[in-house]
């Protein structure tokens, strides 16, 4: 061994060093462009959360404030409205999409002919702006006065609903929109999982005597489980990030009733330019999403038995 | 602990980094010449203009035969209403170039020229655009402690619209006068706002427009939060809150404190709360500016405020009240809440404050016009504000809304013009544009430092209560608290004190 280590190893060390150095001449453009674009912004993000930057204070130097600006948001009712509506948005679309998920591919799979239609059908949501989305589906239907959702309800004798002027039907109207959009991305996931099962162990199911809830329970729930969470985790954060569709639907009201954290966060930042309050808030989004989705990771391996 | 480096100075670094690495990757070779130097541009000289969408393409329009004789190029951003306001503070901020010539709101003004982000505007060229036509209530909006600092291109208010033809009808005049004790004016509208919460509770409710159907109403505002509140909430608070001895509107002049939250700011904020939830069509207490526009031009409402409410009824596709318009200044009171007295006082006859809502869009030369393009800059902006461009852009579906003495006289062009108003609507309106760019009491817009964040906490109270989600006076002394809280993050209380007084001239 010693022999054939000295033999070799001046030929193995030269191509080694040369295949190291062309490595990272390689890399270093993605490197730099990364740290440009990523690694200057979160570090400069955070920087400015604890300053008192102000975009629009012009001739006023910035101060270093410490913790001031979380302080601040602990104690800001406004924030924590808007995070109560950001979570009241995610517990209403996450499980319902993932119910209409489920029940759909499960449909999905068991059909023979059709199939790759439907799955194209399924698709077209996705496919479209969520600004788009929200402007058809959300200002034009659910207009109160002349919308054809409170005409038709008006038509068969019942009031209109108040859409977008009620702070509940507002948040009920964003979430409709969100389900209908997203909704294929559930479908879609499962389905791809769904039929990541084999079928020989539904039969050798049957053979043993298992019927078809408890096959569906003992033998597809736990296969479809990773693919399953994944898109959850997916969502869960989509949602907690929703910006889009009520900027263009509600404006984040009415009052402050479907305003959520990253509206929030644009609005302080961007329009009012408070960006170190702005940078705290987005810190703090940042900090319990990482917190959750890990917490999320390792509460999910655990319950599937990976740990 | 002070940091080394000015606000300012570090977000210049850091854009100066980015960009430089950003110039580097895409900058082309420069091919050397002989003797090592460079060979000087024969390019022709560039303007370059930043404005809105609808309104910079009809100034490119106007612009380019003027351009073209003179050979020079245009070249012209275009952004929404908002994000043209963003692009400029940003631009302001960050001592960055956004073009030679922008428009801009006059609200920011403070921001915009403390920065020293503009030039000041020689007297040749405010001699060329005869500035003494125009309005001081408008020149107010272009100066800064005496100087002139951009040019007009719109003199934006609020005025109120009401359906003259209803309230001219025999029947319902004298249905309207048994339940009022009053009759119904076709030539005035309401001159109270007592007179237009009756008006809207009247209309409400019944087949006026002939329709066969109950859904008509008695008025339409701008009421949703992020589009037109700001300038909805204030037109209908300044007749209760503007007293005639006091300058001050929106803070208190000695000490910096808010205003919002007073008796009556109160008043307006309770009555127009009920007006929008009861007197609207659905949907009202979230409209945007276009929503109370179209419910008054598709025949709703019998009675509005904007800017707008002349221009828009004249177009046939989107308007069925062409002519059945009248025009005044905003309503008033005979009670104003006097915030020096701690008391309302009561005047005989109605006390009006009517708003300068917004102030307008103006022309601005930024300071960092390139030497070569100076001549053609400043002959560029002459030409668009002379008074024959500025009666041109305010007689035709542009939007820009009269400014000047000579535009107010222009009844012929306003009446027969593109807009083809008719003389009476014409008159009408001119009228009320002139009585409310001249009233004693009339409200200057917020324009101190910081007015976005002033608007986006104003919007987000009235919004609440309107909403349901906060009581009138709630709302209002969260409002006052994170109006107080701007001012300090601005520079302290008695800094903004000062700024709103040079707002007003003073």
């Amino acid at each position: 061994m010693a022999t054939e280590t000295r033999i070799d190893s001046p030929k193995r060390s030269r191509f080694e060093i040369r295949d190291n150095i062309w490595k990272w001449i390689f890399l270093l453009p993605a490197v730099a462009i990364i740290v440009i674009l990523l690694a200057i912004p979160v570090l400069w993000t955070l920087y400015a959360a604890f300053t008192d930057l102000h975009l629009y204070r012009i001739g006023i130097d910035t101060k270093f404030v410490g913790l001031a600006n979380f302080e601040k948001l602990l104690s800001n009712r406004s924030f924590w409205r808007t995070a109560r509506n950001t979570v009241v948005f995610m517990l209403g679309v996450v499980p319902t999409q993932l119910f209409i998920g489920l029940t759909i591919a499960l449909a999905l799979n068991n059909i023979t002919r059709g199939q790759k239609l439907f799955r194209t059908w399924f698709l077209m949501p996705l496919m479209v702006s969520p600004v788009v989305v929200s402007f058809i589906v959300g200002r034009m239907l659910f207009q109160e006065d002349i919308g054809p959702i409170n005409e038709i309800l008006r038509d068969l004798g019942f009031q209109g609903i108040p859409w977008l002027t009620s702070p509940t039907w507002a948040m009920v109207a964003l979430m409709v929109i969100d389900v209908w959009q997203w909704s294929s991305f559930m479908i879609l996931m499962l389905l791809a999982a769904l039929q990541g099962v084999p079928p020989d162990l539904h039969e050798a199911a049957r053979v043993d005597g298992a019927n078809q809830l408890q096959a569906f329970w003992s033998i597809t729930v736990p296969l479809i489980m990773p693919i399953t969470m994944t898109a959850l985790l997916i969502r869960i954060i989509d949602a907690f990030k929703v910006v889009d569709i009520i900027m263009v639907l509600t404006g984040g009201g009415p009052g402050q009733a479907t305003e959520s954290v990253t509206l929030a966060i644009y609005r302080t930042g961007v329009k009012g330019g408070d960006l170190a309050f702005g940078s705290s808030q987005a810190y703090f989004l940042l900090l319990v999403l990482m917190i959750f989705g890990g917490a999320y990771l390792v509460l999910t391996r655990r319950a599937m038995g990976k740990d | 602990m002070e940091s080394n480096l000015s606000r300012r100075q570090f977000l210049r670094l850091v854009g100066g980094a980015a960009g430089v690495a950003a110039l580097a990757a895409c900058a082309p070779q420069t091919a050397p010449q002989a003797g090592g130097e460079t060979a000087m541009s024969q390019e022709k000289i560039v303007i370059r203009y930043a404005g809105l969408d609808g309104m910079g393409a009809r100034v490119e329009q106007f612009m380019l035969p003027w351009v073209e004789e003179n050979g020079y190029e245009l070249e012209r951003g275009a952004f929404g209403q908002q994000e043209l306001t963003d692009k400029i503070m940003q631009s302001v901020a960050t001592d960055t170039y956004l073009a030679d010539i922008f428009q801009f709101p006059s609200n920011a003004r403070a921001d915009v020229i403390s920065a020293g982000a503009l030039q000041q505007i020689p007297d040749l060229v405010l001699e060329a655009i005869d500035f003494d036509d125009v309005l001081p209530g408008i020149v107010n909006t272009l100066s800064w402690e005496g100087n002139v600092y951009a040019l007009p291109y719109d003199g934006d208010i609020h005025y109120s619209s009401f359906r003259k033809d209803l309230f001219a009808d025999e029947d319902i005049n004298s249905r309207f006068k048994d339940t009022y004790g009053y009759d119904l004016s076709p030539e005035n509208g309401a001159e109270t706002w007592e007179q237009w919460r009756n008006i809207c509770e009247f209309f409400t409710g019944w087949d006026w427009n002939g329709n066969g159907e109950e859904d008509d109403f008695g008025a339409a505002c701008m009421t949703k939060r992020g589009d037109t509140l700001w300038w909805g909430f204030n037109s209908r608070a300044t007749a209760y809150a503007k007293h005639p001895e006091d300058p001050a509107y929106f803070i208190d002049l000695d000490s910096g404190e808010a205003r919002v939250n007073n008796p009556g700011f109160v008043r307006a904020l309770t009555e127009w709360t009920e007006e929008m939830q009861n007197w609207t069509p659905p949907g009202g207490t979230n409209f945007t500016y276009g929503d109370s526009l179209n419910a008054m031009n598709g025949g709703r409402v019998v009675q509005t405020y904007n800017w707008d409410a002349v221009t828009s009824a004249t177009a046939p596709e989107t308007s069925i009240i062409q002519g059945k318009q009248g025009y005044n200044i905003l309503p008033g009171s005979h009670e104003v809440w006097n915030s020096k007295t701690g008391e309302w006082d009561y005047f005989e006859a109605p006390s009006h404050a009517p708003f300068h809502a917004f102030g307008g869009w103006v022309i601005a030369v930024s300071s960092q016009v390139d030497d070569l393009a100076y001549d053609a800059v400043w002959g560029f902006v002459t030409h668009l504000t002379k008074p024959e461009s500025g009666l041109k852009f305010v007689t035709d579906l542009t939007g820009a809304s009269p400014y000047r003495f000579s535009q107010m006289e222009a009844v012929d062009e306003f009446a027969n013009g593109p807009l083809q108003l008719g003389e009476e609507v014409a008159t009408d309106y001119l009228n009320a544009a002139r009585e409310t760019l001249d009233h004693a009491n009339a409200v200057t817009d917020q324009a101190f430092g910081g007015w976005v964040q002033y608007r986006d906490a104003l919007e987000l109270g009235v919004s609440q209560a309107l909403a349901n989600e906060l009581s009138p006076q709630d709302a209002l002394d969260e409002v006052a608290a994170a109006f107080n809280e701007v001012s300090e993050r601005m520079g302290g209380l008695q800094r903004q004190a000062e700024l709103y007084a040079r707002t007003l001239g003073m």
